[in-house]
């Protein structure tokens, strides 16, 4: 698309079958882009309702039953999201590889996922000790709240890559 | 803790970057208080998501007009073959801010026919 001076890698994933599918079908990019909302849009959604949870905002909820629905959701929409992500990339990843929201974005997604990562090993294995109808110890609580601010980041990035 | 809080600073920090290091090419990048009208042949057709552009020569240079989506193209009457490396046009729309050359396409005249591309 905007050849030039990008390295020849990025070149080459712009130039595969699927960079020119997307490109070159009326509907496909469009379809792509769609579920690509229906992935971050479930995934936000699911994962702010759970960090909500850990901070203490609906404490009816028991946390492990809470996570139970939530987790599963949250791991399609991300799925999703990831997939329809790098389909997008490949239509025209000269220009995003030139733009400093995608590169943000990306950041926290990184940050995003080792937060999970984090509360998974170190925090879920004790959840057995958390109340069930109030908020539980305080590293889940940042952990929540980090996961709200990193993915609500996200989000943002994401839709700032159009206009920087 | 103290983790979760450098984590937290280097994603504040990368997310407040980006405004100051914008690169302005996208939607707001062009000037919309000023109109520009340019008529010459079509130099060179991109027709493709996510959006079709073309070149056209207008006022002794080169111009690149970003056009529209492919379904909005055909949609309105734009097929690829409406749009030939010679062809005659007018485009109506708003040059960028920083990169000369290059605009946004309110709208094409084509073969006659005006054709509305937002």
């Amino acid at each position: 698309m905007h050849a030039a001076q990008e390295p020849a890698w990025v070149l080459a994933i712009e130039h595969t079958a699927l960079g020119e599918a997307m490109r070159g079908g009326v509907l496909l990019y469009p379809i792509v882009e769609t579920g690509h909302i229906l992935g971050f849009a479930t995934l936000v959604g699911s994962v702010l309702i759970l960090d909500l949870r850990l901070m203490g905002l609906g404490r009816g909820i028991r946390p492990k039953a809470m996570l139970k629905i939530a987790v599963p959701v949250a791991a399609c929409g991300l799925l999703l999201a990831a997939v329809t992500g790098a389909m997008l990339f490949v239509t025209e990843a000269t220009s995003y590889v030139r733009n400093p929201a995608f590169y943000a974005k990306q950041a926290l997604i990184v940050l995003g996922l080792v937060n999970i990562a984090i509360f998974h090993r170190k925090l879920l294995p004790l959840a057995d000790r958390w109340p069930d109808h109030a908020p539980p110890p305080g590293s889940a609580r940042v952990s929540g709240a980090l996961s709200a601010v990193t993915w609500i980041g996200v989000l943002i990035c994401g839709r700032f890559i159009a206009y920087v | 803790m103290i983790r979760y809080l450098a984590a937290m600073a280097v994603g504040v920090f990368a997310f407040l970057n980006a405004p100051i290091l914008s690169a302005h090419h996208g939607w707001s990048g062009y000037d919309s208080a000023t109109v520009l009208n340019l008529t010459g042949p079509i130099a060179r057709v991109s027709y493709v998501n996510p959006h079709v552009e073309i070149d056209v020569n207008a006022d002794g240079k080169t111009w690149t007009a970003i056009l529209a989506p492919l379904f909005r193209m055909q949609a309105r009457g734009l097929p690829e073959d409406s749009l030939k490396v010679g062809d005659r046009v007018t485009l109506v729309g708003y040059p960028h801010r920083d990169k000369t050359g290059e605009l946004r396409a309110e709208r094409i005249v084509v073969a006659g026919k005006t054709v509305e591309l937002r």
